[in-house]
């Protein structure tokens, strides 16, 4: 019975983690990303030809697939270029990833 | 999976020991040797054909004892090295190499602002830091000093003087600023220039020369050594600034209008670098050329004139900023303005900005990286590549120039993207070519188009400043006085400095004696 309720303490402990790793995720993509995908950046320009304005701002949305991300960052798309994993290491890239998809999974 | 690039003479398994030394010194995590890697190391905007400037892999050194560990483990593997400060030389080759398998020394991690000292205006920093880093630490920590940024601010501070960017204050020609450097020599030997030669100097942020010869400019936009630190002089954060916002309605409006600026500049009326630039810079900065026209070949002369009525501009717009004492700017701006009102027909736009106003009001240019704009003008995955001859400040030359430069955009069906900056006696002639590279013909023919500018530049008696990784040797060769004697020069202290020719192989067209075959 401890050994379950110790087991569920994990468990709980676990499933905020993700919110932890949100909160670090939004200032790492406000500090890394923010140049180009804030408010009047080229990044939400250049998108804002394409889609809504509500959805050309990144850091308004959660639904950014995950796989995406990680796909552009490390090799570009249209104007954007690529990251190296010195100047965004792996897990920092991580971390916004799941920052921008942080509601892709809710109903 | 590709294999990996290699440099003439290494086998892959060579390089798997180097690399593997190398991670005896970085640790593991910062040797970066899978595709990925070796494609975030090329340049993001490559005119050429993609299987060049391909780099083996990078490493990426915390410190100068690192970097010098590096360098004797690099001479003992005879693997070339590229150094790169923060690898974003967006339009002159990014981070990536001249020669294919050379391994990429990145020095992003190198970030630590050192000093920055108020009172005299000074910094000293490493390669990695950014202007957005330096910029935020000087606002975080109220420094009234101000740095002059390029038009990309993405990239390294020191990289930037380094490769002589350009700014737009007073004190805009950037390597100018540097103020003695601590250079990591081929062998790893650590070498301090000017006054920093003492051991205990007080004076190496504060005097450029020394005692006997000035070495600072040996290691710009040379292959001589790694820098792992530099002064730089800032500005002081002036009382007040005054811009003044200049449309010429017509093309040959330079003629006299660059010979009127050279006249003010040259007397210091005019003290911070202006760029004359025509409509494309404008236009590509909020939206593409789809936006405009749909046709092939240039923009036609209907478009041109739609595009400067809707935006208000000129065929030229210029800006002279003005930075200082209140009263003093105020006087410089009366002596400007009384110059141009003979010929110029339309009004000049003033701003003003006093200190304790927001900043955005002032003259100054903030980190932004929002020039880079341009390379979506076609859509598609876009490129950029200035091609920058120097030119003398005279109107008649420099218009000369820029009708053969436009000439040779219209045959090779691109838009001329054109403009002058203006330093104390000398013209850079920027022309930026945009190109989409998802158009492979269109990415020919922005080479083709950059060979024969640097060709006609030549025969004109005029060469670049600073140029793309694929066109250093064109470049180098136009340098060709007494049978090419600055080339030997060059090659002389190459050898004498760096035998085994382990640093940046190819750069500004020096070669070292183990790959001088590689020469194009």
């Amino acid at each position: 019975m401890r050994a379950a309720r110790y087991l569920l303490a994990a468990l709980a402990l676990l499933a905020t983690a993700p919110i932890a790793e949100a909160g670090d995720g939004k200032r790492l993509f406000d500090s890394r990303c923010g140049i180009c995908h804030a408010p009047a950046g080229i990044g939400t320009m250049t998108l804002g030809r394409r889609m809504a304005s509500k959805d050309a701002l990144l850091g308004e949305r959660r639904d950014v697939p995950r796989e995406l991300v990680l796909a552009v960052v490390r090799r570009g798309i249209g104007g954007m270029p690529w990251f190296t994993r010195t100047e965004l290491p792996d897990e920092q890239l991580a971390a916004i990833a799941d920052y921008l998809a942080r509601g892709a999974d809710q109903p | 999976m590709n294999p990996r690039p290699l440099p003439p003479g290494l086998t892959q398994a060579d390089m798997d020991r180097a690399l593997l030394a190398f991670a005896g010194v970085v640790g593991r995590d910062h040797v970066l040797d899978d595709e990925l890697d070796r494609n975030t190391y090329g340049d993001v905007y490559q005119p050429s054909n993609e299987t060049s400037h391909r780099p083996a892999a990078a490493v990426a050194p915390a410190s100068v004892e690192e970097v010098q560990a590096i360098l004797r483990l690099a001479n003992g593997h005879r693997v070339p090295l590229w150094p790169e400060s923060r690898g974003k030389n967006l339009g002159y080759g990014g981070a990536a190499p001249v020669m294919n398998g050379t391994v990429v020394l990145d020095l992003s991690r190198m970030n630590r602002i050192f000093e920055v000292n108020a009172e005299r205006g000074h910094c000293l920093l490493e390669p990695g830091v950014g202007f957005f880093q330096l910029w935020q630490h000087l606002q975080d920590n109220r420094i009234p000093l101000w740095i002059t940024c390029p038009a990309n601010a993405w990239g390294s501070v020191i990289g930037n003087a380094l490769e002589r960017g350009i700014g737009y204050t007073p004190y805009g020609e950037n390597t100018a600023q540097l103020c003695g450097l601590e250079v990591a020599l081929a062998n790893g030997e650590l070498v301090r220039t000017g006054m920093g030669a003492m051991t205990n100097s007080r004076t190496w942020a504060l005097a450029k020369y020394g005692f006997g010869p000035a070495w600072d400019q040996m290691f710009a936009q040379s292959n001589f050594g790694v820098v792992t630190k530099a002064n730089l002089w800032l500005m002081p954060e002036p009382e007040a600034t005054l811009s003044l916002d200049f449309n010429l309605p017509e093309k040959e409006d330079i003629v006299w209008a660059l010979d009127l600026l050279a006249a003010l500049r040259l007397r210091r009326a005019i003290d911070s670098s202006i760029t004359v630039g025509n409509y494309m810079r404008v236009v590509t900065m909020t939206s593409q050329r789809k936006d405009w026209y749909d046709g092939p070949g240039p923009l036609p002369e209907d478009v041109v004139q739609k595009i400067k009525d809707k935006l208000g501009i000129g065929w030229w717009s210029f800006t002279i900023n003005l930075f200082g004492y209140e009263d003093v700017i105020r006087a410089q701006a009366k002596v400007i303005r009384q110059a141009f009102a003979a010929q110029l027909k339309n009004d000049i736009r003033e701003r003003s900005w006093r200190r304790g106003e927001p900043l955005d009001k002032s003259a100054l240019l903030q980190p932004t990286v929002r020039f880079l704009h341009v390379i979506n003008w076609w859509g598609g995955r876009g490129g950029h590549m200035g091609f920058s001859p120097l030119l003398p400040i005279d109107g008649r030359a420099a218009y000369a120039q820029f009708e053969a430069t436009r000439k040779r955009y219209d045959e090779a069906g691109l838009d001329h993207y054109g403009g002058f900056t203006m330093g104390e006696r000398y013209l850079t002639n920027v022309n930026q070519i945009i190109y989409d590279r998802d158009d492979p013909d269109m990415t020919r023919r922005a080479h083709r188009l950059f060979t024969m500018l640097i060709a006609d530049a030549d025969r004109a008696g005029y060469s670049e400043y600073r140029t793309h990784l694929s066109y250093m040797d064109r470049v180098a060769a136009t340098f060709d006085f007494n049978g090419h004697a600055l080339r030997r020069l060059n090659e002389t202290i190459k050898d004498a400095l760096d035998p085994h020719g382990i640093l940046a192989p190819g750069k500004a067209g020096i070669w070292p004696r183990a790959y001088r075959e590689q020469r194009r």
